[in-house]
């Protein structure tokens, strides 16, 4: 049952993401820079995005999302959309006419992220709560992007076995950007 | 730039509303959601206290590097308190037992007959908006939601989901806790007087008798400073009522609403902030909320703005008492 659930692409995100969460919730709750928590978990979405495209990042977000919703007591959805929101920004990448290299996929996950970051007072204003922690969005976010572009390049490799990129087809797509 | 096709276009849309779907059940209350979460929290517990267990070091280790010369500068600060609030105590821990008899001979509740839950806080909220810790006792334990949670200092916050042996505690700190407060002020001296008419008097120590004094004395093992001579404790009056809101993490809560009546004089910085209670109030009354820090004086009929400085230290907990408290109104259904 094991096997069949991480041959595809949503029971391998949805065991990177468990594994990511429980990281997320002790590690990286504690170790805060400046009083901020960086994001592993909205990381890793965003990298799914680079390295699969939007759609792919948005299914991503809708696990990984749901996950941390369920976990940290907040309104189910409402990280899945914030998280969403780091998976298309971050997806953009895909859609430029540049050789993709690793510190852009760097840089596109760090925007996605930020994004992220800063659309989370937003959507939780949906659910009926006032607009706030907007003032701390300067601080929080640029911290949380930094983290993010410094962690991205070494979520690439596992973002590429949740979305069951064997190593031959990643190879292949970066040397024919090279070209 | 190339645009999105529109079969993945189609899929992302389909994805939102999924995400829009799912918020919509969680706010309007599903069953289903909340048992999921349950679950989900029960599977999630082990592997969180497995990952904790190997980083605890590597996370005392960059506390260590982060927090050392704010920790030593804390350290000497806070002995310093702890000396002159020695004799202090003494004091307080006689106007307590005194305020409980005489609460007890008038038939009255006090928060001592209130039972409670010691809890140990085992993690904080992932996210950067939250303002919520995770502690290690729950519904088992008679944990409900909306429940007071407090320390030795004063109101800390309140139970906002409680599973079988975990909940979430929302700190007074995040901008969407609000609980019913109300401001004790000093009669302030009017010449010399205070306005019931009665000039400070000067009285034997602390209220303690000889005999309680000697033995104090023995068992701290040396003087007693701060209790040599105190004047007669000020009376204090209700003020008024408001409600308290958080701020955020790195600001003063507030109190809103809060009608300054000259009458009975003004709300000065350092005036106390205690829960006020009541039929539908979650928080029983009296518990310890902090000090008036700043007044604002908002124009026209905005009325005062009061910024209160909080007892407890809310970002530095370890245990917490939840109170097993239900407000009257809850308890007569």
């Amino acid at each position: 049952m094991f096997i069949g659930l991480i041959r595809g692409h949503v029971g391998r995100i949805l065991l990177v993401g468990f594994t990511l969460l429980a990281f997320q919730t002790t590690v990286f709750a504690d170790l805060r820079f400046a009083g901020v928590a960086l994001q592993v978990l909205m990381t890793f979405v965003a990298v799914v995005a680079v390295v699969g495209g939007p759609e792919k990042g948005m299914t991503a977000a809708i696990i990984c999302g749901v996950m941390f919703d369920m976990s940290a007591g907040s309104d189910i959805g409402s990280s899945a959309l914030t998280m969403g929101t780091a998976a298309l920004v971050a997806g953009m990448v895909a859609f430029i006419n540049i050789e993709q290299q690793w510190w852009i996929s760097a840089v596109f996950v760090g925007l996605g992220v930020g994004a992220g970051e800063a659309s989370m007072p937003f959507i939780r204003a949906l659910t009926g709560d006032e607009l706030f922690g907007v003032a701390d969005l300067t601080v929080a976010v640029p911290i949380v992007a930094a983290g993010a572009v410094v962690m991205g390049p070494l979520l690439l490799p596992v973002a590429r076995w949740a979305l069951v990129i064997s190593k031959a087809e990643w190879r292949v797509a970066e040397s024919s950007a090279i070209r | 730039m190339a645009s999105v096709p529109v079969g993945r276009r189609r899929i992302i849309v389909l994805l939102i509303l999924t995400a829009i779907l799912l918020l919509t059940m969680d706010v309007r209350g599903s069953r289903f959601l909340d048992g999921t979460r349950s679950a989900f929290v029960w599977a999630l517990s082990p592997v969180e206290t497995a990952i904790r267990v190997v980083a605890r070091p590597m996370g005392n280790a960059w506390n260590g590097i982060t927090n050392y010369p704010s920790l030593e500068d804390e350290n000497a600060r806070l002995q310093e308190l702890v000396d002159s609030q020695r004799g202090a105590e003494v004091a307080a821990r006689n106007a307590v037992a005194e305020n409980q008899r005489l609460r007890a001979l008038n038939e009255l509740a006090s928060l001592a007959d209130i039972e409670s839950v010691t809890a140990s806080i085992t993690g904080q909220s992932p996210s950067n908006v939250d303002q919520i810790v995770e502690i290690d006792r729950g519904s088992r334990q008679g944990i409900a939601v909306g429940m007071a949670v407090v320390n030795e200092a004063g109101i800390v916050g309140k139970v906002t989901r409680v599973f079988a042996d975990a909940s979430l505690v929302m700190l007074v700190t995040d901008p969407r806790y609000a609980v019913e407060v109300k401001v004790l002020s000093a009669e302030r001296p009017l010449g010399g007087i205070t306005s019931s008419g009665r000039a400070p008097v000067t009285t034997t120590p602390s209220g303690l008798g000889e005999e309680d004094l000697r033995e104090a004395r023995e068992a701290l093992g040396g003087p007693l400073p701060g209790v040599t001579a105190t004047t007669e404790p000020v009376p204090m009056v209700q003020r008024e009522t408001g409600a308290l809101i958080g701020q955020g993490p790195d600001r003063l809560p507030q109190i809103n609403f809060v009608s300054n009546s000259p009458s009975l004089g003004r709300i000065l910085e350092g005036d106390p902030v205690l829960t006020s209670g009541g039929r539908n109030s979650l928080a029983p009354p009296d518990i310890p909320v902090g000090v008036v820090a700043n007044v604002i004086q908002r124009p026209g009929s905005g009325g005062t703005r009061l910024e209160v400085r909080l007892s407890a230290s809310v970002n530095q907990l370890q245990f917490v008492r939840v109170l097993l408290y239900r407000p009257p109104a809850e308890a007569e259904e």
